[in-house]
C-alpha cells in the first residue's frame, strides 16, 4: 500500500516524485489540444498537462465549496496511480510538504528551506532545479480569465513575493493548522456552502476564513504559476494539496468521516453533495462518499500537522 | 459510510487516454463555460428586514473591457476565477495583481487581446448563463 511521506525528510520519495513528474510531463498518449478544444495549433498534450487542463476547467466545483477536499483527493489519487505506473512502482505514494513546519522559520529561512534545494523543487524563479525548460515546459497556461491558452515557456515562481495586497507573506504557521483541529471545529462544512461559510473546517482549511490563510496562502507564497487556475503546472501544487489532504485526514480521525451537505440538505448546491457524481476525465465518476475513507488505499507516515 | 475500496481509476491503458478525449473535451467546455456571472448576490436579515445586495463590476483596462467576472464576498472581499486562491480588499488591488500576473494579456501591440480581453468568440468563452443559485454561491 502506498505510504505518503514528507518530501523533505525522505530522499527516496523526493527522487521518485521528481522523476515521475518529469516522466508524466513527457508522456504523450495521442491526446492533442485540438481533441480537447484548446485553441491554437494542434499539439500533443502530455499526461501531466491533462491534469492542468482538468483543474482549470473545474474551478466551478473544485474550489470555494464543500467539494474542495474530495475533488482534490480524487485528483491526487489519480495522479498517484499514474505516477506509480510511470515509475513501475504500484506502491508509490505522493509526498507532501509540511509547509507549517517551514512557516515556523524566519523569512530568510523559509526561502532557504530544504524543499527548495535543487535536488527537490529548486530555488530559481524561472526553470527551478530539475524543472528546466527542456525537461518541464509549461505548455498550457491561464489566459487571465480562467481559460486555457497554449504556451511554451519555463515554469515560473515568485516565492515570498506575494500580491499587491499581500506583499512578502510568510507561510502558514502551526497556529493555523492547530485551529483546524480545535475542539470547536466539529462540522465539515456549513451553509451557505461557499467562501462565506464562517464556521466549518473546509472553508478554514481552504483558506477563505480567515482570508488568504492555509491552502490559499501556500499558493500565494509560491506565486508565479501557482497562482492561476493552471496551478498544477507546478509540481509544488501536489505537495501542497497532499499536505492539505493529510490535515483533512487528521481532522476526520478526530471528528469522524463526516461530510456536509448530504443529498437531503435543503438549499445545498447540486454537484457538491455527499452522493453527487464528481466527473473525471481519467475514469468513471466517483462521489465524495467514495473518497472519505481511503485508509486501505494509502496512508501517511505521520498525521502530526 | 462508503466501503473501504479504491473507487478512483486512472486510464486503464495509455490508449484509453485518447479514447476518453471526447469526454474530456466536454468536461473542459462545460467547466470553462460556467465562468459567466450575473453578479454577486449578498443577503442578510437585519432587525426583521431582508436585505439583498447584487454587485456587478465593469472593468476596463486601457479602455478595453475585462470580461472575467469578479465576485464579492459577504465581508466585501473581491476574487475571481483567474486567481482562484486569493481574495483582495478591493477590485483595484485585484486588477493590479491581474496585470502583474498576466502581462502578456495586456501587452500593447500584437499580443494584445490574446488572453482575457475581447474573447467572446473563444471556444471556452464566458457567454454561458449562470443560474441565480450558482451566482449566489459564487459570490455569497
Amino acid at each position: 500500500m502506498p505510504v505518503r511521506r514528507n518530501i523533505v525528510t525522505n530522499a527516496a520519495a523526493r527522487q521518485s516524485y521528481v522523476s515521475g513528474a518529469i516522466a508524466l510531463k513527457n508522456e504523450f498518449t495521442g491526446v492533442t489540444t485540438q481533441m480537447l478544444g484548446i485553441p491554437g495549433p494542434s499539439r500533443q498534450v502530455s499526461t501531466w498537462d491533462r491534469f492542468v487542463a482538468w483543474h482549470s476547467a473545474a474551478m466551478g466545483i473544485a474550489h470555494r465549496g464543500p467539494l474542495f477536499l474530495p475533488w482534490h483527493r480524487l485528483m491526487l489519487r489519480t495522479l498517484e496511480i499514474l505516477l506509480g505506473r510511470a515509475l513501475n512502482d504500484p506502491n508509490f505514494g505522493l509526498p507532501y510538504w509540511d509547509w507549517a513546519a517551514d512557516g515556523q522559520l524566519t523569512r530568510p529561512q523559509q526561502l532557504a528551506a530544504a524543499i527548495w534545494n535543487n535536488n527537490c523543487m529548486g530555488s530559481a524563479s524561472v526553470a527551478p532545479g530539475p524543472f528546466t525548460l527542456a525537461a518541464f515546459p509549461v505548455r498550457l497556461a491561464d489566459s487571465g480569465s480562467g481559460n486555457i491558452i497554449q504556451a511554451n515557456r519555463a515554469l515560473r515562481r515568485a516565492r515570498g513575493s506575494g500580491v499587491p495586497q499581500i506583499p512578502n507573506p510568510d507561510l502558514p504557521r502551526r497556529v493555523s493548522t492547530a485551529a483546524i483541529l480545535h475542539a470547536s471545529m466539529t462540522r465539515y462544512d456549513v451553509s451557505p456552502w461557499s467562501i462565506n461559510s464562517t464556521a466549518g473546517m473546509r472553508n478554514r482549511l481552504e483558506g477563505w476564513f480567515p482570508s488568504n490563510d492555509l491552502h490559499n496562502r501556500v499558493h500565494i507564497w509560491v506565486g508565479g504559476d501557482m497562482l492561476p487556475s493552471t496551478s498544477p503546472n507546478d509540481p509544488v501544487f501536489y505537495l501542497n494539496h497532499c499536505n492539505v489532504d493529510r490535515i483533512w485526514e487528521r481532522w476526520m480521525q478526530l471528528r469522524g468521516r463526516q461530510y456536509q451537505p448530504t443529498n437531503n440538505t435543503s438549499g445545498a448546491p447540486v454537484g457538491q453533495r455527499l452522493n453527487d457524481p464528481i466527473p473525471t476525465p481519467f475514469g468513471p465518476s466517483v462521489t465524495a462518499a467514495n473518497l472519505l475513507n481511503m485508509t486501505a488505499i494509502y496512508t501517511y507516515d505521520s498525521l502530526a500537522v | 459510510m462508503a466501503k473501504v475500496k479504491d473507487y478512483v481509476q486512472a486510464d486503464a491503458s495509455l490508449a484509453q487516454a485518447k479514447k476518453s478525449s471526447p469526454k474530456f473535451r466536454k468536461l473542459l467546455k462545460q467547466g470553462h463555460g460556467a465562468h459567466g456571472s450575473h453578479g454577486s448576490l449578498r443577503e442578510i436579515e437585519y432587525k426583521g428586514h431582508h436585505i439583498t445586495i447584487r454587485t456587478t463590476y465593469e472593468v476596463r483596462v486601457d479602455g478595453k473591457k475585462f470580461n472575467a467576472p469578479l465576485d464579492v464576498s459577504m465581508v466585501g472581499e473581491v476574487s475571481y476565477m483567474g486567481l482562484p486562491n486569493v481574495s483582495f480588499g478591493s477590485a483595484m488591488d485585484l486588477m493590479r495583481a491581474v496585470i502583474d500576473q498576466f502581462p502578456d494579456a495586456f501587452a500593447k501591440g500584437p499580443a494584445r487581446g490574446r488572453g482575457n480581453q475581447d474573447h467572446s468568440g473563444h471556444e471556452h468563452g464566458h457567454g454561458a448563463k449562470k443560474t441565480r443559485k450558482a451566482s449566489k454561491k459564487a459570490g455569497g
